[in-house]
C-alpha cells in the first residue's frame, strides 16, 4: 500500500508542517497534553453516569456519523480538482501510475483524519456496549452504518472531484448530495406525510443513515426489530454499491481513456 | 520516431486540427509554430495521448499512441503550456514523487533526481520548498521533472512562455544540452527566434492545417527564394550597382529600399565573391557588403496569414 506514490505524497502533504521543529514542539506538545487531559476526565466522568440503555453509544455513534457526514465531502471535493485547476493532473495521467493507484491513493490519503477521529470514540463506545450489555447484533449495525456512510460520502466526494473541473463546484455538489441523504430524506418524508395526512416512515427513510442508526441503537430494548433488519441491511447495501458503482466509472474510465 | 497520419480533432463544430500529416526523424529538433489557436498544443496532447483524436493515427518510436496508450507512456516526456507543479513539497520530493510514479526502483531515484536537478541547474534548491523558486526556475523543474525517466522523445508546449528574457536564455541553453543528447524534441512556441537557434525542422501550423513542414534551410530556400544581399554604395552609385547587377546570373532580382539595395541571391560563396567582385570592378563604391539574416519570422509572415482556427 504504501509504495503508491499518490498515496504517500498525499500523507506526507497531509501530516507536514512547514513551522521548524522547536515552534512545532511547543504547539504539539502542549495541544497533545490538554487532549490527553480532558480525554481522561471525559473517560473519568463517563464511568460516573448511570448509562444502562446505551446512551453514550448511541451519542457517540450520532456524533461520529455527524462528523463523517461534515468533514469527509470537504476532505476529498478537491482531491481531483485542485489536481486540475494547479494543471499538475495532466502531468500525472502522462505517468505509469495505474488508474486505481491515483484513485485509492487519493482516497486513503484523503480519509486518514477519519478513522483517527473514530480511533478516539472506540474506549467510549468500548464503555458503554459492555454497561448496557449491547449486543453483537447492535454494535455491528452501528459500525456498518457508520463505515457504509464513510464510504459513500468519501467516494461520491472524489467522483464530484473527477468529474467536474471546480473544486467550488464540486464541493458543492458532494454537500448537496450527503445533505439529500440526510436532512432531505426526512424533509421529504415530511412533506409526503403531510401530503398523504398519516404519520408512517417511508421507503426515503431508510436511506437515511441518522434515521437507521437511531433505529438500530434501540434505547427501549436491546434487540433489534425484525424489519429493521431488512432496513439496515438495505443502507448498507444500496451505499456500498453506489460507492462501488462510482469507483468502478472513475477507475474505468481512467484506465481505457486517460484523458483529461 | 514522431508520425502522423491524417490526424484530426473536432471540439463540436471547430476543427482544431485537420488532417495532419507530420514526420519527425529520430533525433530531430522540431520547431512547431502557429499563431495562438492554431492547434499546436491540441495536437501536442493527442501526441502525448491525453486527448484522443477523432479520426487518422499518431505513432511515436512506431507504437500507435491511442491504442497502445500505456507503451507510449514511458518513451515520452510532456511539459504542457501551462504548467503546474505541487507547491507543498521539496522540489527533491517532487522529482522522486515522479520518478515513483514511472516506476523507477528506489535504489535509482535519488541519483536519478541528482541528475536532473545537475542539468537543469536546480542543485543548489534541492531541499527547498517548490513554492520558493521563481517562475524561471519551477520552469526548469517542470523540465527535470519531464525529464525524470529519461524519455526518447519530448513534446514541449511553450516552454518559454511567460519567462523574463534571462529565464528564457536559461530554458534554451537547456534545450541545447537537450538536443547534444540526441533527444527528440517536438517544441512549440510562437516567439519564433527561440526556436530558429536550435531546430532542424519546422512545421508551420495556421487553423488547424499544417502549411509547410521539413528542413529549416530548405523552408527558407523555398519560402524566401534564396538569401537575400544588403549593399550600401555611396549616393550615386545605386543605378549603376542595379544595372551591374542585373547581368549577373546568381542575382535573381535587385531593388533599393531606403538607400540600402537589396539583392535575391541564389547562389554559392564563390558566387558571392564575384558579386562584390563586379561591383567593384564597374568602380561602384562599395561601403558595405553582407547577407541579411532571413529567419523564421519572415517565413512565417510570409506563408500565414494571421488566422486562427
Amino acid at each position: 500500500m504504501m509504495a503508491n506514490p499518490v498515496l504517500r505524497k498525499e500523507l506526507r502533504t497531509r501530516l507536514r508542517s512547514k513551522k521548524n521543529r522547536t515552534i512545532q514542539l511547543a504547539i504539539v506538545i502542549p495541544a497533545i497534553l490538554v487532549i490527553l487531559v480532558s480525554y481522561a476526565r471525559l473517560i473519568v466522568a463517563i464511568l460516573h453516569i448511570k448509562h444502562e440503555n446505551g446512551e453514550i453509544w448511541l451519542g457517540c455513534a450520532i456524533l461520529q456519523l455527524g462528523i463523517i457526514s461534515f468533514i469527509t465531502p470537504g476532505l476529498l471535493a478537491n482531491a481531483i480538482t485542485q489536481e486540475k485547476e494547479q494543471r499538475t493532473w495532466g502531468s500525472l495521467l502522462v505517468t505509469r501510475l495505474s488508474s486505481w493507484q491515483i484513485i485509492s491513493g487519493k482516497l486513503i490519503g484523503r480519509l486518514t483524519p477519519i478513522p483517527i477521529i473514530m480511533i478516539l470514540f472506540v474506549p467510549f463506545m468500548a464503555f458503554s456496549a459492555k454497561a448496557a450489555d449491547m449486543t453483537w447484533q447492535t454494535m455491528g449495525g452501528t459500525y456498518g452504518i457508520l463505515f457504509a456512510s464513510l464510504l459513500l460520502f468519501a467516494v461520491q466526494a472524489l467522483f464530484w472531484s473527477w468529474l467536474l473541473k471546480r473544486t467550488s463546484t464540486a464541493t458543492s455538489v458532494s454537500y448537496g448530495f450527503v445533505f439529500l441523504l440526510t436532512a432531505g430524506t426526512a424533509i421529504a418524508n415530511e412533506l409526503i406525510n403531510s401530503m398523504r395526512r398519516e404519520w408512517t416512515d417511508t421507503v426515503l427513510l431508510w436511506f437515511n443513515p441518522f434515521h437507521v442508526l437511531a433505529r438500530v441503537i434501540n434505547l427501549d430494548g436491546s434487540v433489534m426489530p425484525a424489519d429493521l433488519n431488512f432496513e439496515l441491511s438495505i443502507l448498507c447495501y444500496v451505499f456500498g454499491w453506489i460507492a462501488l458503482a462510482m469507483l468502478i466509472t472513475m477507475t474505468g474510465w481512467l484506465k481505457s481513456t486517460r484523458t483529461e | 520516431m514522431i508520425k502522423t497520419q491524417n490526424l484530426r480533432k473536432e471540439f463540436g463544430k471547430l476543427v482544431a486540427v485537420d488532417d495532419l500529416n507530420l514526420e519527425i526523424e529520430n533525433g530531430d529538433i522540431f520547431g512547431f509554430i502557429g499563431p495562438n489557436g492554431a492547434g499546436k498544443t491540441t495536437t501536442i496532447r493527442m501526441l502525448a495521448t491525453l486527448l484522443r483524436p477523432t479520426s487518422g493515427k499518431a505513432f511515436v518510436d512506431g507504437i500507435e499512441v491511442t491504442a497502445n496508450h500505456r507503451k507510449v507512456r514511458p518513451l515520452i516526456g510532456f511539459m504542457p503550456d501551462f504548467f503546474g507543479v505541487y507547491d507543498d513539497v521539496k522540489v527533491w520530493e517532487y522529482l522522486d514523487f515522479f520518478a515513483a510514479a514511472y516506476r523507477i526502483p528506489k535504489r535509482e531515484r535519488s541519483a536519478k533526481v541528482d541528475d536532473v536537478l545537475d542539468l537543469t541547474n536546480l542543485m543548489g534548491k534541492k531541499d527547498s520548498f517548490v513554492e520558493e523558486l521563481s517562475r524561471g526556475m519551477k520552469q526548469r523543474l517542470c523540465l527535470a521533472k519531464t525529464l525524470i525517466h529519461a524519455p526518447k522523445v519530448l513534446f514541449l508546449d511553450e516552454p518559454a512562455s511567460g519567462l523574463d528574457p534571462r529565464a528564457r536564455i536559461e530554458i534554451k541553453e537547456l534545450l541545447k544540452k537537450l538536443k547534444a543528447m540526441g533527444k527528440t524534441i517536438l517544441v512549440s512556441s510562437h516567439i519564433l527566434p527561440e526556436l530558429a537557434d536550435f531546430c532542424n525542422k519546422v512545421g508551420i501550423i495556421e487553423k488547424g492545417r499544417l502549411i509547410i513542414a521539413g528542413d529549416v534551410k530548405k523552408i527558407m530556400e523555398q519560402v524566401v527564394g534564396g538569401r537575400i544581399l544588403e549593399i550600401r554604395v555611396l549616393d550615386g552609385d545605386a543605378p549603376k550597382a542595379l544595372e551591374v547587377m542585373s547581368e549577373l546570373s546568381s542575382i535573381k532580382r535587385s531593388k533599393e529600399i531606403e538607400g540600402i539595395l537589396q539583392a535575391q541571391f541564389a547562389g554559392t560563396l564563390e558566387d558571392q565573391c564575384s558579386v562584390l567582385r563586379a561591383l567593384v570592378n564597374a568602380d561602384v563604391k562599395v561601403l558595405s557588403f553582407a547577407e541579411q539574416a532571413t529567419d523564421l519570422e519572415d517565413i512565417f509572415m510570409k506563408v500565414t496569414q494571421g488566422i486562427v482556427s
